[in-house]
């Protein structure tokens, strides 16, 4: 009798993390279908009529970045989380600047930067800084230079108006060097348990076909976004070519 | 947050650590031969973790924090839980002081630890942030670094030989202001990666190497040091 009830507890047991596994930890099988994603959005996004599904990028298996454009012509975004076993819409936006997606605050390699360019005439690439800007200090002790970091990275607009991309891999090492240096331990602990933001700041720009800086042209719905689910999506800052070196 | 557990520890303050361990153990140890009533083991462990539990006050002395015990919490729980019971306070109240006892035990390990790490670790000298030189090579920082290839047998030679010089950053600043000589270039368009401290030192810091490539300024959180070697250590 006891070793029977033992025995109904652990399958019991069992069950239980497997179905907690199965609800939580899933990865998903398929991407949401595009009228799936149509009506979604529409509905997240007060006003908004989707007309085509440009793309789904997925940024890891569970994280994707679905752009589309509406019927007034803005070139959105849609960011999408696959949770309890459903794609659940993280924010929508009326495009217009592009975005870093921080999938994992702690871990840049999994940072992506999306964007969806309204097509026009003039602009064939867009270009992506790391920017830390040049500083100096002085005390009784120790003077300190920080030197201005300003490193690109240029995606043609040529053949596609919308994408993602990771970091750099000079961008990666450079995060990497700097969360070292802040974390080093000091003499009297061997545990670091500090996460410090990063001093580089990331910006863009659009350039023509001789890098002369363009300006693009906007939606009308540019900029407007809606947020649902707590994901690190955040603007770029615009970088204009007379501060750059 | 997140815990970095970093595999290029302090050695010292790791070891300094152990031996403040092995140091309470002997004593406990001692103290339960010398006892006449003898107690259960496990319970005497509890009593001296417990005893170590106390009231601080953490002090930075430069780039290190001393924690001094003031008030032993740990001691005065033991008190109220263990008095319920004749006599049950008395065989154990030596343990508890013994526990609170040993943060002083750990904080005078810690100061004679100090000093240690600095004589193994010079602060000042360049070998000790470079120290592991394979798989190094240098990333352009700013659009003034045009070079891309790093000598590593040429860094590895000079890195015992650089000089530490001082800087004026206020100096270094404006000098890039457009206008002037070399407005638009950065002194130090590169950084050097891959190269870590030397090891057991948990010194990690941000290595820039200068235009000429003889140059490096290293850049902790504490401060920053600038080195001058005799040859550049780019590819020629």
């Amino acid at each position: 009798m006891k070793k029977r009830l033992v025995m109904g507890l652990a399958a019991f047991l069992v069950l239980c993390i497997g179905f907690i596994y199965w609800f939580y930890f899933s990865i998903p099988s398929s991407f949401p279908t595009d009228q799936e994603v149509a009506e979604r959005i529409n509905k997240a996004f007060p006003g908004a009529v989707v007309s085509t599904v440009l793309d789904k990028l997925p940024a890891d298996e569970r994280h994707l970045v679905i752009p589309f454009i509406s019927e007034e012509d803005d070139y959105g975004l849609s960011y999408w989380v696959w949770e309890q076993r459903e794609w659940k819409i993280a924010e929508v936006d009326g495009g217009g600047r592009p975005k870093i997606w921080k999938v994992d605050v702690k871990d840049p390699s999994s940072y992506r930067i999306v964007w969806n360019i309204r097509p026009d005439q003039q602009t064939h690439s867009v270009s992506f800084y790391a920017v830390q800007h040049r500083n100096y200090s002085w005390g009784d002790e120790f003077e300190r230079y920080v030197p201005r970091v300003q490193m690109e990275k240029e995606v043609l607009l040529s053949s596609s108006q919308y994408g993602m991309i990771a970091f750099p891999e000079e961008w990666l090492s450079y995060l990497e060097s700097e969360q070292q240096a802040s974390t080093s331990t000091s003499h009297g602990s061997t545990l670091t348990s500090m996460y410090m933001d990063s001093t580089l700041q990331f910006g863009w720009n659009l350039y023509d076909e001789a890098k002369n800086e363009t300006h693009g042209t906007w939606g009308r719905r540019s900029g407007e976004s809606y947020s649902f689910e707590r994901e690190n999506i955040e603007f770029l800052y615009s970088v204009y070519k007379s501060e750059l070196e | 947050m997140a815990v970095v557990y970093d595999l290029n520890m302090n050695v010292i303050a790791l070891i300094a650590k152990a031996i403040g361990y092995a140091l309470l153990v002997l004593l406990v140890a001692r103290l339960y031969k010398k006892q006449s009533k003898q107690s259960p083991f496990i319970a005497v462990i509890l009593v001296v973790l417990i005893g170590l539990f106390s009231f601080t006050i953490n002090i930075p002395i430069n780039d290190s924090i001393i924690s001094l015990s003031i008030l032993p919490l740990g001691v005065w729980i033991l008190f109220f839980i263990l008095k319920r019971k004749e006599g049950r306070w008395a065989t154990y109240r030596s343990y508890a002081w013994l526990g609170f006892g040993a943060n002083y035990l750990f904080l005078a390990i810690q100061l004679f630890a100090i000093p240690i790490h600095h004589l193994v670790y010079p602060e000042d000298k360049l070998e000790t942030y470079v120290a592991v030189v394979e798989n190094t090579a240098i990333i352009s920082t700013h659009p003034s670094g045009k070079e891309a290839c790093l000598d590593e047998k040429r860094l590895i030679k000079q890195v015992t030989t650089a000089k530490e010089e001082p800087f004026y950053s206020e100096e270094w600043y404006y000098e890039t202001f457009v206008g002037s000589e070399s407005g638009g270039n950065e002194r130090f368009p590169y950084l050097l990666i891959g190269a870590g401290p030397k090891w057991g030192s948990g010194l990690h810091a941000l290595t820039f190497i200068e235009q000429d490539g003889k140059g490096v300024l290293v850049s902790t959180r504490k401060h920053q040091l600038y080195y001058r070697m005799e040859d550049s250590v780019f590819c020629r």
